[in-house]
């Protein structure tokens, strides 16, 4: 899994690639804590390039988004296709969760 | 059944093996000839079902995980995970509600309700101080 975190207008957008598994949600994890840490409320978690995840990937986005909202932030994903928009679906969070279909969509609504 | 594959591996109960039991379970589904979708949500069943042993029958002391698939062109594809730590019955552990809310969801057992969902059939059993999962999946 490759994660590049790139600030765009005050938003966080980080875009994940390859495999979110119990073996690489940790570096995610990680990784959005660190966000969390310095203050930043809105997040963008571009998935375009996120080939497979599993139950760890999505409670590490789950977690990011729960402590998120707890201070008025917001989690937001993107390019959610797939696979993965496929393991959301089944896990009942994808109406849940605020997709958009590209980064420049989310910033504009964000 | 000349066509059929006989997969048996045992590593340690560890995460790190992980990439190497889902590489050879991908391997059998596709000498199975089976769609590559299908593939992907055979091989999450098996992680989740993986990192359910690791996490819960081997708390604190190592151990060994043994799996064994089999699978045929246009037949089910079956996996037995076997392992010899603390009785773990995975079916036994409640669906989560997946109709909460975001905030008010249980961070976990959503690995379950995959495996549940992913597999045509799923059965546990406990014999001889070995807990014993098998999955089967429908082409």
């Amino acid at each position: 899994m490759e994660i590049v975190n790139i600030e765009k207008s005050g938003t966080m957008v980080v875009t994940v690639s390859g495999r979110l598994d119990a073996v690489t949600a940790p570096d995610l994890e990680k990784n959005l804590t660190t966000i969390l840490e310095q203050n930043h409320l809105k997040i963008i978690v571009n998935m375009a390039g996120l080939t497979y995840i599993s139950s760890a990937g999505l409670r590490c986005i789950l977690s990011a988004s729960k402590k998120l909202s707890s201070k008025r932030g917001k989690l937001m994903l993107t390019m959610v296709q797939g696979m993965v928009k496929e393991v959301f679906q089944m896990a009942g969070l994808y109406d849940l969760l605020t997709v958009y279909s590209s980064d420049e969509e989310a910033l504009g609504v964000g | 059944m000349t066509d059929s594959k006989r997969l048996e591996l045992a590593l340690p109960a560890t995460m790190d093996r992980l990439p190497s039991f889902l590489g050879a379970v991908t391997h059998l589904a596709e000498q199975a000839g089976l769609d590559p979708n299908r593939i992907m949500m055979i091989e999450l069943a098996t992680e989740e079902a993986l990192v359910n042993i690791i996490k819960y029958a081997y708390p604190n002391e190592g151990g060994s995980i043994t799996l064994i698939g089999r699978s045929a062109p246009s037949e089910a594809l079956t996996l037995t995970i076997i392992d010899q730590g603390q009785p773990f019955d995975v079916l036994a552990a409640p669906d989560p509600d997946i109709d909460l809310g975001v905030d008010d969801r249980p961070i976990g057992g959503l690995g379950v309700h995959f495996m549940k969902k992913v597999a045509n059939k799923i059965s546990y059993t406990r014999n001889d101080n070995q807990n014993e999962l098998l999955m089967v999946f429908e082409p």
